[in-house]
Order: structure tokens, then C-alpha cells, then sequence
């Protein structure tokens, strides 16, 4: 047997569980999409706050890129509830002894997740333009185009999925718990927050504005924003390459982290 | 029986990181067509050994061969050939009876055209039909089981190694277990390898069986050489009076003083066979004018057998 045939077996058989994972899917689409709604309602004075170097865009589209991280970031937490759910039962080993293996496997589940995360991205960035199309008068598709919003929706899923999905698969090979997984959570939706993602670096208090310096989530967040704002202009070039390096950095720390830990529970 | 040897063990040790020695130094090998038992009780290596059997885990030293593959080189080769029921039935909790056949049939590459007749021939070999469309969690435990082998055979694996197929079965489920896996190796030329902690379970399934202690292998054998090996059947009367010593004479010259054993109201008896010896010694002892009140006779079992060969009993580990 072929291994790419194997995988991508396994792969179209993952896709297909997530028919039978509604709350997987709803759950970590509707949270940011509420919050999308609140925050964009709530906040939508910051605007006009001196000093706000993006006081020219209304607040809906200053979170948006927010919203793609938050996604991603809950999104791929919840990526290991299949996962989990195939090693509790003992199926996950079950086809260890098949010829789908363990890297097959682990493979497939990566390129799912991925598929399924990228989907919910780009359902989340066509709701931020529907809402950008009901609010403003004359709407039009940020400069960036179709392809921009897809490849915010690629920067954002390798993202959640290169850097969170390695460290959530890790701890669901380590402990085989649901709650241990997701306590992962409050760690990236913390690093959002001390982040850009909802407030501009200027209106933040000085202390954040040193953190943010060193915080991973906000190269992502230049990139996309850079996408998603400014249109292909060069700092958003740069900020995309940066944005690359930074994931292809983390997930090869945290993929390393998640052999390790593979490794270790399986022998 | 064929003599061609399916699996070959030589020296298997396994240690864990934690440092348990699970598996120490063992060898064994299994002929084509047999049912081959390991038993012992739980903790004693027999999954380990399984495991390293079916690929799962990595040996530590020692060789394994499976139908001519060495396992350290040929891994991916080994998985191929043969069919793997875990300890509990793992399956995929998301998919329904017939979705999560035709899955398996998928990954052993057999041809889209063939997919659903072989969905077909499988529920059909392990009676399932009338739950093809139902989810797996919704399945009893015994359904299950029977569904976990079906996977396992989607391919026509000429080994199949299967990890206490019986825990957590009723006993008719139990019972219907046996005659399944029995008519697979009768109508299929299949091998089974299993491991087992039911001492009746050994004793009626298997061919041979091997013991397996602390992560050593301390018997191998049939199942009646084995029980043999412990010493001969015992046949016992019930009586209505006490012997007298000139019925005690009779006795020794006839079955040998070190055969004998006498209580208050009992006589013990040890002979070769004693179902077929059972009533030329009852005619004896009538002949003698004994009084007896009734007979049992008690065969050497599995639990003797450990019992001989490690100091302990099985039915209390």
C-alpha cells in the first residue's frame, strides 16, 4: 500500500466525522462571530479616541483580523476532539496495526484539521464582509481581493493549527483528557488579548506595549491585518514573510515537542 | 495441522521506560492453522507480547517473524497480513457498522468495484446484517466484539491475533465467540494467537498454550499434556462406612498404595484416565464388597497446572 493513498484514505475519513461533530464546528465558529458582533458595537467609539492610528476604518474592520486569530486559535484547540476521541476508544490504536500506521495517521489528522479550520475561516471572513457590506454605504472588497482573503484564511490556519494543533495534540497523546486539552484555551486567548487584536498599539498601556513586542500572535496579526487593511503594499509583504517565519519556527518547536511526546506514549 | 511455523519468537524481552521488565526473554512458535492461547493472569506480558507481535510496540531485544517477515525490517509488510483485535474493541465511535467495514476494506486498497460486496460478505461472516446501518456506540458489547473482527478480517489475514476476545462477555456470548473463531479456523485455514486470563476459555479453544508468568513463558503445550504433566485423574467415592484394613490390602496390591489415599468417608483413587477407568474401578471396589455411596471423578485443570508451575493459583491472581 501506498502510504500517500493511505493517508489521504484516512484523510477523506476524517473529513467525513465531522458530519457527526456539529458541536465541534458550531462551537468554535459562533463564539468568535458573537464576539465579532458585541465587540464591534461596544467598542465602535474607540474610533474616535486621540491617537488612534486607525481612526479611519471603522472598529469592525480593526477586530476583523482578531476574529481570524481567535478563530483559529479555538478552532484548533477543538481540533482534538476526534482525535480523543479515536484514542479512548482504542481505534486510534486499532489502526496503528493496520496499514495506515502511526504517521499516516498523524498526517491525515493534521491535513483535516487544517481543511476544517481553513472552511471555518473563510465562512468567518465572508460574515465580516456581509457585515461590512450592512453597515457602510458604499462597500467594497478590501484591495487585497478574494485571493487576500484566502491567504489570511491559510496564515491564520497554519497558525492554529502548526502551533496550537501541535501542542493540543500533544496533550491529547499525554493525557487523554477533553478538559486538559482545552485548557490550552485561556493560554492563546490570553496572548490575543495582550496582543493588538482589539485595541492599537498606541491606546495600550506601556507595560503591554513592551509584551507585545515578543508576542507570536501579533506578527500574525501585522500579516493579516497588513492583508486585510492596506492591500499588498510592501510593509505587508514583509509582514507576511515575517508571519511565515514566525509559524514555521513555533510549529517546528512544537511539532518537535509533539514527536517527542508521541513517541514517548506509544513506547 | 500444518507444521509450517507462522510466528517465530526467539529471546523477546521487552522493558518499559519505566523500567518494568515486562517480557523476559521468551520463545515460541506458532504453527499455520492453529489456536494458539497464551494464559496467564493480568500483569504477566501477554499484551506486551501481543503488542510487539502486532507491530504496536517496539522490542527491546529478541527476533520476531510473522509469516516469513522479520518484524524490525518488514513492519509495514506484517500489517498487511494480518488482522489485530485489541483488548477492547476499538472502533470508530463516529461511524456506522457498514461505514466503518467498507473504510477498512478501503485502506487495504481493494478496488472501489469490490467495496460493497465485500461489506456485504463481511456482515453476512459475522452475522451483523441487521445492524449495517446502526452507529457503533449504539451496538451492545458483544455486537461490537463481533464488529472488531470483522474489521480485522476485511482483508483475509492469515494471522489473526486477538487480545482477550472475551473480556466483559456474557457467557453466551462467550460461547458464541468460540464457535466463531473455530469455524474461521476450520473454514478460513486462519491462525489465531490470543491471550486469555479464563482458564476454561484455554482449555477448550486452543491447540496449545503457553503459560506465561511474570513475563516468562514457564509451559508450553497442549491443553491435556499439559494437564497430564501435573499428574493423573482422581476418581473418588463417596462411601457408607469406614474401610477396613483388609479392604485397605486388596486395594494397594490392586491400584498401588501410592495411588491411594484414604479418608473417614472417602476414598481417592489415582488412575490414568478416569472417565474411561471410571467403572472397571467402580466394579473393583463393588467386587470388594465396599459400600459407596456415590463417584467423582476430578481431572488435573489449567488452575492445577499453574498452580504446579508457579507456585500460585490462577483463579486468585
Amino acid at each position: 500500500m501506498n502510504p500517500i493513498r493511505t493517508t489521504l484514505i484516512l484523510y477523506v475519513r476524517n473529513l467525513k466525522q465531522y458530519k457527526r461533530l456539529p458541536a465541534v464546528l458550531a462551537f468554535s465558529f459562533v463564539v468568535p462571530i458573537i464576539q465579532y458582533l458585541l465587540f464591534s458595537n461596544l467598542f465602535n467609539s474607540l474610533a474616535d479616541v486621540p491617537g488612534n492610528p486607525y481612526a479611519s476604518y471603522p472598529y469592525y474592520l480593526y477586530i476583523t483580523p482578531a476574529i481570524i486569530i481567535l478563530t483559529a486559535t479555538f478552532g484548533s484547540v477543538n481540533s482534538s476532539a476526534a482525535l480523543l476521541m479515536d484514542l479512548n476508544t482504542g481505534y486510534f490504536e486499532k489502526l496503528r496495526a493496520t496499514p495506515a500506521g502511526l504517521v499516516p495517521q498523524v498526517v491525515a489528522r493534521f491535513m483535516s484539521e487544517f481543511t476544517r479550520l481553513f472552511f471555518q475561516l473563510v465562512l468567518i471572513i465572508t460574515v465580516s464582509q456581509i457585515y461590512h457590506w450592512r453597515m457602510s454605504d458604499s462597500y467594497v472588497l478590501p484591495d487585497a481581493g478574494i485571493f487576500g482573503l484566502l491567504l489570511m484564511a491559510f496564515i491564520a490556519a497554519s497558525f492554529g493549527i502548526g502551533v496550537v494543533g501541535n501542542l493540543v495534540v500533544a496533550l491529547a497523546f499525554k493525557t487523554k483528557s477533553e478538559q486538559a486539552v482545552q485548557a490550552v484555551f485561556p493560554l492563546f486567548f490570553i496572548a490575543v488579548f495582550m496582543s493588538t487584536a482589539y485595541v492599537p498599539e498606541p491606546l495600550l498601556p506601556e507595560w503591554l506595549q513592551s509584551v507585545v513586542a515578543y508576542n507570536p500572535c501579533e506578527y500574525i496579526l501585522d500579516a493579516i491585518r497588513g492583508i486585510f487593511l492596506d492591500g499588498f503594499v510592501d510593509s505587508t509583504l514583509s509582514s507576511i514573510q515575517t508571519a511565515f517565519v514566525c509559524i514555521i519556527f513555533l510549529s517546528a518547536i512544537t511539532g518537535f515537542i509533539n514527536y517527542k511526546v508521541i513517541r514517548h506514549t506509544l513506547n | 495441522m500444518s507444521q509450517e511455523k507462522v510466528i517465530e519468537v526467539k529471546n523477546l524481552d521487552k522493558v518499559y521506560r519505566s523500567g518494568t521488565h515486562a517480557v523476559k526473554g521468551i520463545n515460541f512458535d506458532v504453527r499455520k492453522g492453529e489456536i494458539f492461547g497464551m494464559l496467564g493472569p493480568n500483569g504477566a506480558g501477554k499484551t506486551t507480547t501481543l503488542q510487539m507481535m502486532g507491530t504496536l510496540l517496539k522490542i527491546t531485544k529478541g527476533e520476531i517473524s510473522i509469516l516469513g517477515h522479520d518484524i524490525h525490517n518488514e513492519e509495514k509488510l506484517i500489517r498487511e497480513k494480518i488482522g489485530f483485535a485489541l483488548q477492547e474493541a476499538g472502533l470508530d465511535n463516529l461511524a456506522t457498522t457498514s461505514e466503518l467495514i467498507a473504510f477498512h476494506i478501503n485502506l487495504f486498497g481493494f478496488p472501489k468495484s469490490e467495496v460493497k460486496q465485500r461489506v456485504n460478505e463481511s456482515l453476512t461472516l459475522l452475522d451483523l446484517h441487521e445492524y449495517a446501518d446502526q452507529m457503533i456506540p449504539e451496538l451492545s458489547g458483544g455486537t461490537q466484539r463481533r464488529l472488531d473482527l470483522a474489521v480485522s478480517l476485511v482483508h483475509n489475514p492469515e494471522l489473526l491475533i486477538l487480545d482477550e476476545p472475551t473480556t466483559g462477555l456474557d457467557p453466551v456470548h462467550r460461547s458464541e465467540l468460540w464457535t466463531l473463531l473455530r469455524n474461521l479456523r476450520d473454514e478460513r485455514g486462519l491462525t489465531l494467537v490470543m491471550s486469555t486470563h479464563y482458564m476454561e476459555e484455554a482449555d477448550v479453544l486452543c491447540d496449545r498454550i503457553a503459560i506465561i508468568d511474570s513475563g516468562e513463558i514457564v509451559a508450553i503445550d497442549t491443553p491435556d499434556n499439559l494437564k497430564k504433566s501435573v499428574g493423573k485423574d482422581t476418581i473418588e467415592f463417596s462411601l457408607s462406612e469406614d474401610i477396613s484394613s483388609e479392604h485397605k490390602n486388596s486395594l494397594n496390591s490392586d491400584f498401588g498404595k501410592e495411588n491411594l489415599e484414604y479418608f473417614s468417608d472417602k476414598l481417592l483413587i489415582k488412575v490414568e484416565d478416569g472417565e474411561t477407568l471410571l467403572l472397571s474401578t467402580l466394579k473393583k471396589i463393588i467386587e470388594l464388597d465396599i459400600k459407596v455411596k456415590g463417584t467423582k471423578v476430578k481431572t488435573p485443570t489449567l488452575d492445577d497446572v499453574y498452580l504446579k508451575y508457579t507456585g500460585k493459583r490462577l483463579e486468585d491472581e
